[in-house]
Order: structure tokens, then C-alpha cells, then sequence
């Protein structure tokens, strides 16, 4: 069978089964409340955050490739924008700009201009250290490292904090080669 | 310093932002996923159900309180419904309708007790993509949507109890999920009887904002009033409630004797009884007015 064609994150979107974005929303608020009150230690929170994330990748991507008929990438560059067009408008509705490549294309700014999570959010004093969408960084270092990239995440920039965009810097750390997970005599 | 968010624009304030119209979607997999993260954190936390379910239902009564908020001002012109019908049907059906989708599937009252009423649902959106283990027993993920549920009432001044259970249903392989609301006793009590018969009454502008700021939980923190008229302009807690009420049934019995035909003896004589003198009310508990 021929492969299919890769469909725009537009196309997989309208397909998709949605639901209300304030349902989401308040739902993740009402998930780092409660991290807040657990784990009291904001840099905790920020990395249970980034570990519900990352669970969240290594089971994302799967519907992922399912859904969107992509196939392998041909380097890193067109991965990002592959997350950018087609990840982030197939989950969340919305897609993400690609900029500031370095020179040797292995790192590059994701920029999100609308970002549902963020809705009816603001950051009180006590909480000034908080990556708030931290679980995005962990969602794409999941889905990456199942499709054998170590990759790193981290934000550069954040509207509650006072900045003027959401900016993702995505870093390839190392491009795994694939290996089968069992031996031949077993 | 703390910027709200939007369409690459800046706002100083959470609060320039104008408010969304509420249409944008994200993809059911990604609440999913999440909603399957906010459970499994939780597990991690407890060791029993009954706790598990009690920090989801606390997780949804955050995001209930909000929803009510959100969608009175948004949709109701900063009105609540302040009737025990009213705010099951808002619950049922434009909460639902906002959260879920669609309106939930049955309404019913308890046929054992009267102040138990059952919103059921075939299959509840957080529980589509949800199997419950064996060894977890009665455990239900719906938990999270009774604590919406609970939220939502709280917030409008009708505290609940409020559980779901799964109840099997013939010839369906999943069983349906019951979300079961016992309202508090003081719901029935004189306060909220009464604020609703004046509700029914409805001619004075001010006992609506009045009954507003009452039903909502401010009369609990002691909070300024404004009534509209603004002969209070800085009310303290029930003293001043009381004051209103006294001058509500005032002109109530002096002018309104008609419409009193529609309402139960019992409110009649127990406003005749209160407008009769200020004094009196004043020797109300105060433990009537709190929960």
C-alpha cells in the first residue's frame, strides 16, 4: 500500500473529536493548584509539570503519527516545523512559529502567540518562578524521544511573566540510532 | 509586572483582557491526557478511594467554582439563578452544554428524599477513556465532574453533598455514570426560603442585588454592599442585610398586599411578623444566616 499523504494539522483538527478549550483550561489550572499546595516548592512543581509532560509525549506521539500520516522526517528542522504546524494545531487548535535557528540547525525557538492553557491565568507574587506551561516542554521532549531524539526544552520567554510571546528554545541533544528492543536469540 | 495573555497583545491585568467567547476547542485526546495525568498524580498521593476521589472532586470543584462565575457573566449578565430548580437545570444544561458539549442526558429527583436530585449521563466525558482496575473497586473518575457540579452549586449558595456512582444499565456494555446531589440542610432553612420568596416577589431592584450579594458567599466574609438606592454605602454583614430585608417587607406589607395571594401562609406570616419591627429582627441568630 502506498503511503498516505501527510495531512495539514488544519485537516486532522477539524477530524479530531474536540472539546471546550475552557474545560482544558481550567482543568490544568485546577492541576498546578494543586501541585502548588502539594509540592509548596515552586521549582517542584515545575518539574512534576515537566514529568506529567513528558508522560504525556510518549503516549501523544503515537496518536500523533497515527492521525497525521507523517513520515520520517529528513532532519531536525523540518521536525520543528512538523511540531509546529501539525502537533500543536492537532492537540491544542493552535500552531506555533519556527525561528532563531542556529547555525548548525540542531536548536530553534518555537514561538506561541495564542496558548490556551494560559487563559483567565495570572501569576500571584509567591509564584514569580513558575514555568506555568511547563508541561508543554515536557509534552514535546516525550513525543521526541519516542521518535529517538534527546532533546532539551525550556522557555525563553513567557507572557506571565512580563515577556512579550511564548518562546520554547528546542535543543537536539542527540539523534538516537534506532535499535531493536530485543536480541536475535531470544 | 503580571501580564495576562492574549493574541500577541499585553495586558497589565488578567482583568483588561476582554473576556473569550468561549468557542475555541482543543482536541479530546489532549484533555484526555491530561484529565489521565491529573488522576494518575493523584494516585500517587493517597492510599485509599475514598481519598483519590476526594482530591479529583476537589480538583473539579475548582474548576466548577470558575465555570459558575465565568458563565453568569458571561452569558447571564452577571445574574444567578437563586431557585433550587433553576440552578439544577443551569447545572444540567448550560454548564453541561459549555463543558461537555451537550446537555446531560436526565434531571431526575430522588424518590427516597426529597433533597436529592441525580444528573445522569451514558457516557461522562471523563470517564469515556477511562477502565477502572478491579482491585480499585467502586472507584469512579466522575468524581472530577461531581466536583464541578458541587462547585457550581457552592458557589451559588446551594451547598451539596455531591457523589457519582456507576450504575449499570441493560444491554449496555459500560455503565452509566450518576452524578448524586444531597443539598445541605440549611438550603431548605429559613434563610434561603425566605430569599427566595423574596425573589418571587421581585419588585424592589435592590432585594435582587441584594438577594445577589446574599446567596453568593460574600455575606459570609462581611463584604460591602451597594444597594442601588446607595443609602448603605459601606455595609458590614448581616446588620445591614437585616436593615434592607426590614425596609423591603416594610414597603412589602404596606404596599404589596395583593401579591401575597401567591405565596404560602407560612412566608406571609413570617413576613408580617418580621416587618413588624426592626427589633426583632434583629434578635434573629446569627447562626441562621451562616452555614
Amino acid at each position: 500500500m502506498a503511503p498516505l499523504a501527510p495531512r495539514s494539522g488544519d485537516a486532522v483538527f477539524a477530524n479530531v473529536e474536540r472539546v471546550n478549550a475552557e474545560l482544558f483550561t481550567l482543568t490544568y489550572g485546577a492541576i498546578v493548584r494543586q501541585l502548588l499546595t502539594d509540592l509548596e516548592e515552586v521549582d517542584e512543581v515545575n518539574k512534576q509539570l515537566d514529568l506529567m509532560g513528558y508522560n504525556i509525549g510518549i503516549r501523544l506521539v503515537d496518536e500523533f503519527l497515527a492521525k497525521s500520516n507523517v513520515s520520517r522526517c529528513v532532519n531536525f528542522k523540518e521536525t520543528a516545523e512538523v511540531i509546529a504546524k501539525v502537533g500543536f494545531k492537532m492537540f491544542l487548535g493552535v500552531t506555533a512559529s519556527v525561528t532563531n535557528w542556529d547555525v548548525d540547525g540542531t536548536s530553534c525557538s518555537l514561538i506561541l502567540e495564542d496558548n490556551p492553557l494560559v487563559d483567565f491565568v495570572e501569576l500571584p507574587d509567591t509564584c514569580q518562578g513558575l514555568y506555568y506551561c511547563n508541561i508543554l516542554s515536557g509534552v514535546i521532549r516525550g513525543a521526541l524521544e519516542m521518535v529517538s531524539m534527546k532533546t532539551e526544552v525550556t522557555w525563553l520567554r513567557d507572557m506571565l511573566r512580563g515577556d512579550d510571546a511564548y518562546e520554547l528554545r528546542l535543543k537536539l541533544l542527540k539523534q538516537v540510532p534506532e535499535e531493536y528492543p530485543y536480541k536475535d536469540d531470544e | 509586572m503580571i501580564v495576562g495573555a492574549g493574541k500577541g497583545k499585553q495586558y497589565s491585568n488578567v482583568l483588561e483582557k476582554p473576556l473569550s467567547k468561549g468557542k475555541q476547542e482543543v482536541s479530546l485526546s489532549a484533555f484526555a491526557l491530561l484529565f489521565s495525568e491529573l488522576v494518575q498524580y493523584n494516585q500517587t498521593q493517597v492510599d485509599n478511594i475514598a481519598e483519590l476521589e476526594r482530591r479529583l472532586e476537589d480538583a473539579g470543584y475548582a474548576v466548577g467554582a470558575r465555570v459558575l462565575e465565568l458563565l453568569c457573566h458571561r452569558d447571564k449578565g452577571n445574574r444567578r439563578e437563586t431557585r433550587l430548580l433553576g440552578i439544577l437545570s443551569f447545572v444540567h444544561s448550560t454548564v453541561w452544554k459549555v463543558l461537555f458539549g451537550k446537555v446531560a442526558d436526565s434531571l431526575e429527583k430522588g424518590t427516597e428524599h426529597e433533597d436529592e436530585y441525580m444528573i445522569s449521563e451514558k457516557e461522562l466525558l471523563v470517564n469515556r477513556f477511562i477502565s477502572v482496575p478491579k482491585d480499585m473497586g467502586t472507584f469512579n473518575c466522575g468524581a472530577f465532574a461531581a466536583g464541578i457540579v458541587k462547585g457550581v452549586l457552592d458557589g451559588a449558595g446551594f451547598p451539596a453533598v455531591v457523589t457519582a456512582h456507576f450504575v449499570p444499565v441493560e444491554g449496555q456494555l459500560r455503565p452509566r455514570t450518576t452524578i448524586l446531589i444531597k443539598f445541605a440542610e440549611e438550603v431548605k432553612s429559613f434563610v434561603i426560603f425566605f430569599l427566595n420568596v423574596l425573589c418571587n416577589l421581585n419588585w424592589v431592584v435592590f432585594s435582587h442585588q441584594l438577594l445577589q450579594a446574599a446567596v453568593s458567599n460574600e455575606y459570609r466574609s462581611s463584604k460591602c454592599f451597594l444597594s442601588s438606592n446607595g443609602y448603605f454605602e459601606e455595609k458590614r454583614g448581616w446588620d445591614n442585610v437585616r436593615l434592607s430585608f426590614f425596609i423591603i417587607f416594610l414597603k412589602t406589607s404596606w404596599h404589596e398586599e395583593r401579591r401575597y395571594s401567591k405565596i404560602g401562609t407560612f412566608s406571609l406570616l413570617s413576613i408580617l411578623t418580621v416587618s413588624s419591627t426592626y427589633q426583632l429582627l434583629h434578635m434573629l441568630p446569627i447562626n441562621f444566616c451562616t452555614r
